[in-house]
């Protein structure tokens, strides 16, 4: 988008982009599969693996990231999702983060929640209804 | 639907997240056939290594795979090996506890294969 354009359009403008930034194959093509069937606003999914990677992407103006907590446990040398999400809020202070994790620590969870503003879903058979429902509610606002 | 929730994996669940789209599902499935086996692999390989920290990693990975079948049984015994892999004792107990894992994953995945033929 132009930098006009950008600095007149409207500030609830949604770009349709979602970006996934987790390294388990099969819960990112689930989310991917979960987007895509449950939101045409959506037009462009992107997954990334590695969270360093998504980084130069932002400019793209994702309209929500969900990335899962942990996100080292099979590239072990990447930074953590706690790393990411820092490094995103300083880049992008108003992108809606959406954290998925089987992090049970309440300690965790509220200084994601508090300190960088992000929303947190528990990996578990809820997951996907609560990010229904989260999803929705950015879509109509 | 009959109800589905009566053994280790539940497709009910992921099927109302795909908005009942069956094709969608059994794409996940697919992915979830290969996975599996992998995830069994690299934490059998690191249990052999007997490395703490990827004992830790394998076993968070796999909780991931599991979680989109509703898998509590699977969840629990990865969780349990996880927190033993971070007190970095009672190897010979999370062996056990992998052993175990091998089992649930062995039938939890020929559920699957058998509710995906019989048209769930």
């Amino acid at each position: 988008m132009s930098f006009l354009k950008k600095l007149f359009a409207p500030k609830n403008q949604k770009t349709g982009i979602v970006f996934i930034i987790e390294d388990n194959a099969t819960y990112s093509k689930t989310v991917e599969a979960f987007i895509k069937a449950n939101f045409s606003e959506v037009k462009n999914v992107r997954i990334f693996p590695v969270g360093e990677t998504c980084l130069p992407e932002l400019d793209k103006n994702p309209d929500i990231i969900i990335v899962d907590y942990l996100l080292n446990s099979k590239y072990f040398d990447a930074e953590s999702g706690l790393e990411i999400i820092k490094k995103i809020r300083s880049q992008s202070p108003n992108v809606s983060i959406v954290v998925l994790s089987s992090q049970q620590e309440i300690d965790v969870v509220t200084q994601l929640v508090k300190t960088y503003n992000c929303n947190y879903i528990k990996k578990d058979d809820q997951a996907f209804d609560k990010m229904k429902e989260m999803i929705n509610t950015f879509y109509k606002s | 639907m009959a109800n589905d929730n009566l053994g280790k994996i539940s497709l009910s669940t992921i099927l109302t997240a795909m908005n009942g789209r069956k094709d969608l599902v059994e794409e996940i499935v697919s992915l979830f056939l290969q996975q599996a086996p992998q995830d069994l692999l690299a934490i059998t390989e690191a249990l052999n290594k007997g490395e703490s920290e990827e004992i830790i990693r394998t076993t968070h990975h796999m909780k991931s795979t599991v979680s989109i079948f509703g898998a509590s049984n699977l969840s629990q015994i990865l969780h349990e090996m996880e927190e033993l892999g971070k007190s970095g004792k009672d190897l010979g107990k999370i062996k056990l506890l992998n052993l175990e894992l091998k089992k649930e994953c062995g039938e939890a995945i020929e559920e699957i294969k058998s509710k995906i033929n019989s048209n769930y």
